[in-house]
This record gives structure tokens, C-alpha cells and sequence, in this order.
């Protein structure tokens, strides 16, 4: 079994949304920001607290431009899944690097899921639960997302009828003993 | 099967305590200001005294009112208790426990007997001395994704009913091996003594209370109740301080004039004699809380009892049992000392409710006592040999860190007020405290499995180490950042099964090549 990537409309989608977030969140912010630091700089009449004013809303719209345009395609190198007939590994995580492995007979449900910025891309979400956590592989075209969405249904229920199978073995050969 | 049944009057009473406070709170709020209406309107007041009769300054009046509406209040409230408790009723079908509440807005509770995970009794000194025994029942259903409601059914009964439901919802749920001794007619739970095989001594409270007390809650209780006493008592505080201020002085002079060394032992000092105060009142909270520890193996559960004023007995089944914390802290790592605590599902409906098993034992005979109530959690902790790096990341990296803000500050406080001496003293205690913390830290980090039971272990002054069953295991997680990546280390996170949502347990910077064993082990 080897590692898939997420879809390759991934990285459109990301950049889409970290657009929309510096539009509507990061630039309000970083106005505000300049603002005060402007303002209290004109009040005691110190430049240097209006050019600390333009560092800082500086670095937090450069680190908002770093994650739409650098960002992106590391990130869809270093998203992998992996669906083994008995786990679920998946890796994530540019600066901060995440594997793990969910065994298939942990899983209670399958989910999947679409927000309004993955619609206009096709793009959705699977969700895995466990009793201990909820784990995703984000950004898949809605139909690989469906399709692994059965198949693990499929899978965990002969899992759970093997278990079932196996413990009920187990209790007819411990009667058969006694 | 039985029919209704309420559960005993006094739970009126225990219901009203519980209301109490806020009654008291809403009645004192409202009353102040009914009474200072009264007070300040003379019409008011000369009326009253014309109809009753009575002869009363106004303020006397208002505390009257005060008084008035608090019993108005409080007789409302236990009119409402005793409404509760008439329409509070018990009973068991076939399969399910019934719980029903309320006249008009009803609440019908049915609860399947196979899924009770828990059931506490548990008698504080009220109802100890009226003979009657709180019964929880839970299920450890979740309320949301994150919380645990709490017990389903949560009432106060008379001992022996109390002894009678458990024993039946015991027996329906087949949870016991027990069921077949009541089945044969002996009422087996009500009179049985289970067979105690833990019983703590007293001489266990004292190194428990010891080995557990925290000198910085003392010391955050003292800053507390200064600030508290000083809001309460300004001019009081004013006049100590006139007297207490010589004496400060003089030690301000005697830190400028000595040295670190000098300061240092004072600190000690301080701390010693802390530490004694809060010793003497843990080993009494101690005493009191867990007075009679015991612990018992029947069937498929474990039964412990504890309690001097409010006695606990909990039932826990060991199928719900899905790991246990295992809790050191340094006294306790030095005396070689632990407590265990299990994680259950469906156990505790209060805040930070645990279910303690073994509040102080030898660690040397854990896994013996753990081989006599739960040798399913029996294991050596036989660690993978540890990557050297980690050396870095829990003893170098610190010390560096912690060494240039502590330099950087005794500079820094050397160059603002010449006085550094108390600077530097606090600066050597806290760069101690770092380089020791870090070679626990190091010490105690491990990670280990065999085919029952995955052990995850880490801390450094705080040493925990979880024994978590396989089979709860839900998922393994490995985090590194690049450079520990490039050295082939990673943090250990164990999600697991347990009464919260979220349950993992955590180990730092081990080595990765044990990721792959360990998602294998935890997949059958």
C-alpha cells in the first residue's frame, strides 16, 4: 500500500481561503494595529512607535502572504492518507510533522463533510470517529471522499464481524472445556 | 422487577442544603434593598407601627423584613424540595431501570441495565446519622463531545434499599459474580463483607499527606488571604504594618549587606518550615478523606470504600477499567512511593472526581497489589533504549533557555536597583530547580507495550505514567518538527477511550523508529 495525496484542486482551494482570511480578517487586523501604534506615536510624538506600528502589520500580512503563495504546495507534498486493509495512516504538518495510525476495528462512524469555500472546488472532507477522537483527510474530490467514505464502512463492519465471529469461538471452546 | 418507589424524605433536606446557598445569596440581595426602602420612608414605617401596634425604630423594622423574606424564601424552597421529592419515583421493568421526575414538566429516564457502568453509594456524616445512603447510577453517557453528564439518577436512600437496588441492578446486569449467590436466595451483596485485599493504615495517611502537600498552594492560600484580610481590615493591616515595618527594614538591610549564601539558607528556612505547616494539614485532610481505605476484587468488578465524615463505596466494573494513572511527585520519587488512580468510564459526576484505587503504596509492589485487584495492568516497564538527542531536548535546551532569561534578569535587576543580592539567590534556586527537573524529565520519559497493556510515562518533578488496555487504544500519533525529524525523535501522543472526549497521553521525544511497532501492537 502506498501513500495518496490529497487533491491536486487542494492547493487552489487553500489559497482561495487564506485570500478570503486576509481580506476580511488579517488586513482589518493589521490596520488596527498600525492604527493604534499611528495614534499613540502622533500623541507623545515618537516615530519610532509609528515604524514598530508598521513592522508588526507588516510581518502579519508577509506571514498571510507567506501561507497563499509558499505554503500550499509543501503542504500538498507532506499531506499523504494511506486506508491499509486493517489502518488509516495519515501525515500532515509543514514545520510541525504529524503521522498517525487509526486501526480500522476503532473506527465508530465515517462522516463526510463539505464547507462553502470546498463546494465551488468539489472538494470534501472525510471524517474519521473513534471513541478517543475525530481525525480528517481534508480536501478530496467529492467522489474519492464518498468512495473511501464506503469502503470504510464496508471494511469496519467485517471487521466487527470477525471480532464477533472470533469471540464467539472463543466462548464455545471455553464451554466445550468445561 | 419492582414497582415505584420514592426515595427517603430526608432527601428533601438534602436537596434543600444543596439550595441553600443561593437562597441565602438572592434573599440577602433582595432584603438589603427592601430594607433600605423601609428604613428611609418614615410614612412607611409610622404606618406599620399604627397597624401592629409595635413600638420599633426603623432599622429595626428592616432587619425584620430581612428576616421575613429570608423565611418566606427558604419556606418556598423547601415547599419546592418536597414537591420534587414527592414526584421523584424508582422503579425496575424487565430490563431497564425507570427514574421519573417532575408533576408538570416530567422527565422519564429509562435506563437499560446492561449499560450502567457505575454504581456509588456514598454517605456523608447527615446521612450517616439518619441511616440513610446516596445512590448514584451512571452510564457515562457524554452530554456533548467534550463533557460527561453527569449520573443519571443521583438519590438518597435508606441503607438497606439502597443495598437492595444495587444488588438488583447487579443481578439483572449479570455484572457480578455475585448474581448467583443472590440469585440462590442469600441476598448475598446486602449482607456479604467483600474480601478486603488493600487496607490502608495509618501510618500510610501520614507519608501520604507527607509526600503529597503542596508548599506553593500554602503559599498562594497565604498571599490570598492577606489580600483578602487587607480588603476586609485596611486600617487594621495599617497599624500591623507600623509595627511589622522596623523589622522589614531591617531585613532589607540585611539582604543588601550580605550574600547569596546568606539568602539562600534563609529561603530553606522558609521553605522548611512552609512545608511543615502544609504536611500537618494535608496528613489531616488525608485522615479524613481516605480513613479505612479498602479495596476489594469480586467477579468482574472492584469495590472501594474509604471515608471518615462522608463515606465512598464504589463499584467499578473492570471492563469500563480502560487505564490507569499511575502518579508520582518528587517527594514521592524520592521515597519510591505512588498513587493509581483508574480511569473508568462512567465514574465521577463532580468536579475532578477520581476513582482512586491505591492512594499510597511502595512502587516496588505495585504491580503485586495491581496482581491481586487488576493483573490485567500488570507490567514491567521494560523502556526501548532512548535516543541520546533526547538528552538535549529535556536537559541542554532548557538549561539554555532558562539560563539566559534567569542571567539576563539578574543583569538587568542589578542594573536597575543595585540591590541583586535576593535577585540572584531566587535566580541559582529556580536554575536548580530547571537542571534537576530536566534530568527527571529525561529519567522518566519511556514507552512501552506487550500484548494487554501500552505504558506511556513522562514528567519531571510531576512523574505520570499511564497503563492504558490495548484494546482502548484508539489511535497513535507521532509529532516532530523538522529538526527533531532530522534526528529521528518525536513526541508519543496515545488517544484513548476513556470518560472525556479527548484522553491521550503523551511522551516526548523518543525515537521514531518504535511508531510503526506500536501502531502495529494496538490494531488486534
Amino acid at each position: 500500500m502506498e501513500f495518496q495525496r490529497v487533491d491536486k484542486k487542494a492547493k487552489t482551494k487553500w489559497r482561495f481561503s487564506r485570500i478570503m482570511a486576509l481580506i476580511f480578517a488579517v488586513i482589518p487586523l493589521a490596520a488596527l494595529v498600525l492604527f493604534a501604534f499611528y495614534s499613540i506615536g502622533m500623541d507623545e510624538g515618537s516615530e519610532t512607535l509609528m515604524i514598530i506600528g508598521w513592522i508588526i502589520a507588516g510581518i502579519i500580512v508577509l506571514v498571510q502572504l507567506l501561507s497563499i503563495f509558499i505554503y500550499p504546495p509543501i503542504e500538498y507534498i507532506q499531506w499523504a492518507y494511506m486506508i491499509a486493509p486493517d489502518r488509516i495512516e495519515i501525515k500532515k504538518g509543514i514545520f510541525y510533522r504529524t503521522h498517525t495510525v487509526i486501526p480500522i476495528s476503532r473506527i465508530q462512524h465515517v462522516a463526510v463533510t463539505q464547507g462553502v469555500l470546498q463546494r465551488p472546488f468539489r472538494l470534501s472532507t472525510v471524517q474519521i470517529h473513534t471513541a478517543g477522537s475525530v481525525m480528517e483527510i481534508q480536501e478530496l474530490s467529492t467522489a474519492v471522499a464518498e468512495d473511501i467514505c464506503s469502503r470504510l464502512q464496508k471494511r469496519v463492519n467485517v471487521k466487527v464481524e470477525e471480532k464477533n465471529a472470533a469471540e464467539a469461538m472463543k466462548q464455545s471452546g471455553a464451554e466445550s472445556e468445561v | 422487577m419492582f414497582a415505584k418507589r420514592r426515595c427517603h424524605f430526608t432527601h428533601i433536606f438534602e436537596l434543600f442544603a444543596r439550595y441553600i446557598y443561593a437562597v441565602i445569596a438572592i434573599t440577602v440581595s433582595i432584603a438589603f434593598s427592601f430594607a433600605g426602602n423601609i428604613a428611609s420612608n418614615k410614612e412607611l414605617v409610622d404606618d406599620v407601627k399604627e397597624a401592629s401596634g409595635i413600638v420599633m425604630s426603623a432599622d429595626g423594622l428592616a432587619v425584620l423584613a430581612v428576616i421575613g423574606v429570608l423565611l418566606l424564601i427558604s419556606l418556598i424552597t423547601l415547599l419546592y424540595c418536597a414537591f420534587r421529592w414527592r414526584y421523584t419515583f424508582v422503579s425496575a421493568e424487565e430490563n431497564t431501570l425507570i427514574y421519573e421526575t417532575g408533576k408538570f414538566i416530567k422527565k422519564r429516564v429509562a435506563i437499560p441495565f446492561e449499560k450502567i457502568n457505575t454504581i456509588d453509594m456514598g454517605r456523608n456524616i447527615f446521612e450517616r446519622l439518619v441511616g440513610t445512603c446516596r445512590l448514584k447510577i451512571d452510564t457515562g453517557a457524554y452530554s456533548n463531545r467534550q463533557e460527561k453528564n453527569n449520573a443519571e439518577m443521583n438519590l438518597v436512600f435508606s441503607l438497606a434499599e439502597a443495598d437492595e437496588i444495587r444488588s438488583f441492578i447487579l443481578n439483572r446486569a449479570e455484572l457480578d459474580s455475585l448474581a448467583e449467590e443472590a440469585e440462590s436466595g442469600k441476598n448475598a451483596i446486602a449482607a456479604k463483607e467483600p474480601d478486603w485485599v488493600i487496607r490502608t493504615g495509618v501510618g500510610d495517611f501520614v507519608l501520604y499527606g507527607l509526600t503529597s502537600s503542596s508548599v506553593w498552594k500554602l503559599f498562594w492560600i497565604v498571599v490570598a488571604g492577606v489580600f483578602f484580610i487587607g480588603e476586609l481590615a485596611e486600617g487594621f493591616l495599617d497599624q500591623a504594618f507600623s509595627y511589622v515595618m522596623p523589622y522589614v527594614e531591617w531585613t532589607t538591610n540585611f539582604i543588601s549587606r550580605t550574600n547569596t549564601v546568606l539568602i539562600l539558607l534563609g529561603m530553606l528556612l522558609f521553605f522548611l518550615i512552609s512545608a511543615l505547616i502544609s504536611d500537618i494539614w494535608t496528613v489531616i485532610w488525608a485522615v479524613i478523606r481516605f480513613y479505612d481505605f479498602r479495596v476489594a476484587r469480586e467477579g468482574r468488578n472492584v469495590i472501594v470504600r474509604y471515608g471518615l465524615i462522608t463515606v465512598k463505596n464504589y463499584t467499578l466494573q473492570v471492563r469500563n477499567i480502560h487505564a490507569l494513572i499511575i502518579k508520582q511527585n518528587v517527594f514521592q520519587q524520592m521515597l519510591g512511593r505512588c498513587s493509581v488512580e483508574a480511569v473508568c468510564m462512567g465514574f465521577g459526576d463532580e468536579k475532578d472526581e477520581t476513582a482512586l484505587l491505591l492512594p499510597i503504596i511502595k512502587t516496588s509492589n505495585l504491580n503485586k497489589l495491581l496482581g491481586v485487584i487488576l493483573p490485567e495492568y500488570v507490567t514491567e516497564m521494560n523502556a526501548h533504549p532512548k535516543n541520546r538527542v533526547g538528552i538535549y531536548y529535556h536537559i541542554v535546551k532548557p538549561i539554555i533557555i532558562w539560563g539566559a532569561i534567569l542571567a539576563g534578569g539578574c543583569v538587568a535587576c542589578s542594573y536597575i536597583s543595585g540591590v541583586s543580592a535576593l535577585v540572584n539567590a531566587l535566580a541559582a534556586v529556580l536554575f536548580a530547580a530547571v537542571i534537576v527537573s530536566g534530568v527527571l524529565s529525561y529519567k522518566n520519559t519511556m514507552l512501552d507495550w506487550n500484548d494487554n497493556v501500552v505504558s506511556v510515562q513522562r514528567g519531571g518533578f510531576k512523574k505520570v505514567a499511564y497503563r492504558i488496555r490495548t484494546d482502548a487504544v484508539q489511535e497513535v500519533q507521532i509529532k516532530a518538527n523538522i529538526i527533531k525529524k532530522q534526528f529521528g525523535i518525536g513526541s508519543y501522543y496515545v488517544h484513548f477511550h476513556g470518560p472525556t472526549m479527548n484522553n491521550t497521553s503523551v511522551s516526548g521525544n523518543i525515537s521514531d523508529k518504535y511508531f510503526s511497532e506500536l501502531a502495529s501492537a494496538v490494531e488486534d
